[in-house]
């Protein structure tokens, strides 16, 4: 792999899955490896991209990094899954509660569905504060600085108006608001890695900027690590240092994002670049990877590295 | 990323169906919102599928049709038969149970080889009486729901596809059935216009319609803004034919739910009637045996017991088979949390 | 705020078409009915002069059919709903009321138990990943809605009271004696609480699963709260939203369904009341007991959509026109049923 060239290699990495699969029942009888044999290493302070189109199994493996497929019986979850070298495959219930209340914290795609329509803001934010950490910078556990410390994640999520917004219902706040209060909810907890799936997918063009710029200071601020999951090649290339490319459950290609969005090795990459250009570039024709190409990336095991 | 819930509109047609049980608190219409079998009855796990192993899939499309995922769930193997055999008893039993209103055996006998549910208090035979009952309860349970599904079909169809006022007529007239529970209406009607079956019935799918047709109401307002629907529109066809076409084939599913739920709340609001004397007398229903097992039940137990085995037997499995049938219109694997 | 204003505005003239509706499809069931209107009226028994005439007078029999629908409908509400046949000829209204309280004897307990009950079992059948619990729970209220619950009542005579001798089988209290017996409550209660019981078990259950499905439980999960904490404090509040609506409607079932129980358990309530006056045909005290029945119920219903405003933020906040919330958009059919 081409982590040679980091200088963190040696320690142990935040995130290191290894053979990981994943089998989810799609109906009665049915079910799909979603996830297949994927490798993978986020480093502490790495910023990582992870892209494909829907169905690549790129969310999937990002749940599966925060513990949260569903927890039916019939998902299989089997390979290896290490946060800071804690092996997290069948792991008790418990151990993955610590690991989301103090190393990871997820800001999913869809604001408004992913709050809780019945509960004012300021409270779902207050619940993702360890009490551990109020403690500890000598606020104490009680209410007024957990509001404090509500108020200063409103604000550094981009949200000024943080007392106004925390008294709020889901409802009452814009698509883009919301956006941030996933983000403040997923920062509030000061974790090691933020993990975003599709984190502006569901936000108009403008609002998407203004919430990817957000997104991009407060990881910088908080120096964690950042695994941005997208369909978005644009969004990727000016938010990760590394980047992942999955296809059906497989990861096709990895590298460095510079390199890998301007010399892909992959032929799936170079086909998935080829229809992100023939979209944005007026002279060329629309362009989509043509079916007996997709068979092929699907049968093959390749691992470019 | 985690496989979308495979309901389809159905799922949420039929849990509004649901309507209200007109009996005596609640029975029937909660099973229309069989809700989705989570960790209820999540499928058998197979044996040979080792945990953590990458498992064979199956291709989409090879699915299993409903109707067979329906015949073959282990409820309705037990609850099909069952049904089949009490039609079959009401049907049939009459020619070989004898007399019903034939005395001169001694009273009150309990269950024995030669009564083998025993006599009643005027020495007629029990078992002829409990198979001439069924008669009668089947009938009301099944003429009203069919008659509840024609209804519905009707009004629901054209209040979803037009609209406006006929829409608003629809609503209203279901609100109004909705605030008076169906079993207080009956009884007024039956106490007012007089109390034999025919009476009975009509009262019965008057005030059970509306569950029907709010299902073929939400589907023919899901279809009427479809796209081909438009463009069928569009090119002349009539109404009439789209509705038949288009409508009719997605509502079925969730109306035939509705419509079992419906013959087991008939049964049961029937039987309620006839408990509290609103009938024929001279062909006792199962709720008019009850009626008369009620002075008895310190001395002649088996009075009581029989008649209203046979009412819960009906309509546990008419429920049961509406549940087995929606479960296999909306399987939710995917739900699983 | 206005268009709450508007809400319950547009709520209380639909509830009052909807009572005129009751009424009136009353009066043309008695105009229906074949013989002498004053004998139908007040049913088939011998009737004085006096009696004759004050109840030609009351609804104006001689009168065309519009002017007696017109005089009906002020009787009813003034309050004035006929007059027994009995003895004293006891204004309906009077008779009712002396009843009401037995009836709510009933009610209300088997009410309280059944919503509570209901919200624990289903919300446990929903949780558990016991296959054996949940089948248990989601079978038995299968199992109990399928039950006629007069029969219900009557094997529970038979079994606690006939053969074990654990409570009276009839009656209110002993013999002569006012006021009501816990121990005569039990069976009756039990026997009201179970179908509404079962049916409210499925329906949170339901509520539940579909709560549980939900993205901000995946939200709430990815803080790392308990599992507790996310079924109590997330899943529970939005699952309870229906669960408004059925109790609001389940009540006017279990005042109805009273009518079965109190004649299993000769309880001297309004549903014995209603019963005696079918058999005797004593046809005013019939319609009274249905007009208060559908008042309650009517009352009830705006009620519940009050409370519904209430606990659910989206509507206390800003009063949408259509009830379809996300997370019971299943819901629709109260929607039309108590909105519209």
């Amino acid at each position: 792999m081409t982590t040679t060239e980091n200088p963190l290699a040696a320690s142990t990495p935040l995130i290191e899955l290894t053979g990981l699969n994943v089998v989810l029942p799609t109906g009665e009888r049915s079910e799909v490896e979603a996830v297949k044999s994927v490798d993978l290493v986020v480093h502490d302070g790495e910023r990582v991209g992870l892209v494909g189109e829907s169905g690549s199994g790129k969310s999937v493996t990002g749940r599966s990094i925060a513990g949260l497929l569903p927890t039916s019986p019939r998902v299989r979850v089997s390979g290896s899954i290490r946060i800071r070298g804690q092996e997290m495959v069948g792991a008790p219930a418990r151990a993955w509660d610590e690991v989301r209340r103090q190393t990871v914290g997820m800001i999913f795609q869809d604001p408004l569905t992913f709050l809780n329509p019945t509960m004012r803001v300021g409270r779902q934010v207050a619940e993702s504060i360890p009490d551990r950490r109020l403690v500890r910078s000598g606020a104490g556990g009680d209410r007024t600085a957990r509001d404090r410390a509500v108020f200063r994640f409103l604000r550094q999520a981009g949200l000024p108006d943080a007392e106004q917004v925390a008294a709020s219902f889901p409802h009452e706040l814009s698509g883009g608001m919301r956006q941030r209060v996933l983000i403040a909810i997923a920062i509030a907890k000061e974790p090691s890695l933020v993990l975003a799936d599709e984190p502006t997918t569901a936000l108009d063009a403008t609002v998407q900027q203004h919430v990817l710029r957000t997104l991009d200071e407060t990881v910088a601020e908080l120096g964690t690590s950042l695994m941005l999951i997208s369909h978005d090649l644009a969004v990727v290339a000016g938010m990760t240092d590394r980047v992942y490319v999955m296809y059906a459950g497989r990861i096709v290609e990895e590298g460095p994002t510079a390199r890998v969005l301007t010399e892909p090795r992959h032929e799936y990459t170079q086909a998935l670049l080829r229809s992100v250009r023939s979209l944005t570039d007026r002279d060329t024709d629309l362009y989509s990877i043509p079916l007996a190409l997709r068979q092929r990336f699907a049968e093959e095991p390749t691992h470019v590295a | 990323m985690v496989p979308p819930p495979e309901t389809g509109p159905t799922a949420d047609a039929v849990t509004e169906a649901a309507g209200r049980p007109g009996l005596a608190g609640g029975t029937g219409a909660a099973g229309t919102t069989a809700p989705p079998d989570g960790a209820g009855a999540p499928p058998p796990v197979r044996p040979d599928a080792p945990a953590g192993a990458a498992g064979r899939r199956r291709p989409p499309g090879t699915e299993r049709s409903p109707w067979r995922v329906f015949l073959r769930k282990p409820s309705t193997m037990v609850f099909l038969p069952l049904l089949g055999l009490f039609v079959l008893i009401a049907a049939l039993g009459p020619l070989l149970v004898g007399d019903p209103s034939a005395t001169g055996n001694a009273e009150l006998l309990a269950p024995s080889a030669a009564h083998p549910l025993g006599t009643d208090h005027l020495g007629r035979d029990y078992l002829a009486r409990v198979v001439n009952g069924g008669q009668i309860s089947l009938l009301v349970g099944f003429t009203v729901a069919v008659l509840c599904m024609t209804i519905g079909l009707v009004v629901g169809g054209l209040a979803g596809y037009h609209g406006g006022w006929m829409d608003t007529l629809m609503v209203k007239l279901a609100e109004f059935f909705q605030v008076l529970p169906g079993i207080v209406l009956a009884l007024v009607a039956a106490a007012l216009l007089g109390a034999n079956v025919f009476i009975i019935v009509a009262i019965l799918s008057i005030t059970m319609w509306p569950a029907v047709a709010r299902i073929v109401r939400a589907e023919a307002m899901r279809i009427s803004q479809l796209g081909y629907v438009e463009s069928a529109r569009a090119a002349g066809f009539r109404s009439a034919r789209i509705i038949w076409s288009d409508v009719l084939p997605n509502a079925l599913p969730p109306v035939l739910v509705a419509t079992s739920m419906t013959v087991g709340r008939a049964i049961l609001i029937e039987s309620g009637l006839a408990y509290l004397g609103i009938g024929d007398p001279s062909h006792p229903s199962w709720g008019a045996l009850l009626n008369s097992a009620q002075a008895y039940m310190r001395d002649g137990w088996w009075l009581a017991v029989a008649p209203g085995l046979c009412i819960f037997l009906v309509v546990l499995a008419v429920n049961m088979l509406g549940d087995a049938l929606n479960d296999a219109y909306n399987p939710t694997v995917g739900r699983v949390k | 705020m206005k268009a709450r204003l508007i809400h319950y505005g547009s709520l209380l003239l639909s509830s009052l078409i909807l009572f005129i509706a009751v009424i009136t499809v009353l009066f043309f069931l008695l105009e229906l009915a074949p013989g002498d209107p004053i004998q139908t009226l007040v049913g088939d028994v011998p009737l004085s002069e006096a009696f004759r005439a004050q109840i030609t007078a009351a609804y104006g029999l001689d009168k065309p059919v519009w002017e007696r629908y017109v005089l009906y409908l002020g009787n009813v509400f003034t309050g004035n709903l006929g007059f027994s046949f009995g003895t004293n000829n006891e204004p309906v209204l009077d008779l009712i009321l002396s009843r009401a309280g037995n009836t709510l004897a009933l009610a209300v307990p088997a009410f309280l138990i059944s919503t509570i009950g209901g919200i624990i079992l289903g919300s446990i059948a929903a949780r558990t990943r016991k296959r054996w619990l949940d089948g248990g729970i989601s079978g038995g209220a299968v199992a109990l809605f399928s039950v006629p619950n007069f029969w219900f009542g009557m094997l529970l005579i038979m079994v606690f009271s006939i053969w074990l001798g654990w409570f009276p089988t009839q009656g209110k209290s002993p013999y002569g004696q006012p006021g009501i017996g816990l121990e005569y409550l039990v069976l009756p209660v039990i026997t009201m609480a179970t179908s509404e019981l079962a049916y409210k078990t499925r329906i949170m259950r339901s509520s539940m699963i579909e709560s549980l499905g939900q993205d901000f439980v995946d939200t709430a999960r990815s803080k790392g709260l308990s599992s507790s904490h996310v079924l109590w404090r997330h899943a529970l509040p939005n699952a309870l939203l229906p669960m408004v609506t059925v109790s609001g409607y389940s009540l006017g079932y279990i005042l109805a369904g009273s009518v079965l129980v109190e004649r299993v358990f000769g309880w001297p309530g309004m549903g014995l009341l209603f019963i005696d006056a079918i058999n005797r045909q004593n046809n005013m005290v019939i319609l009274g007991v249905v007009i208060v029945l559908t008042v309650v119920i009517i009352l009830v219903n705006i009620l519940t959509d009050v409370v519904y405003g209430l606990v659910d933020p989206r509507l206390r906040a800003q009063f949408s026109p259509q009830r379809t919330l996300p997370p019971e958009g299943r819901q629709d059919r109260q929607s039309d049923e108590v909105a519209a």
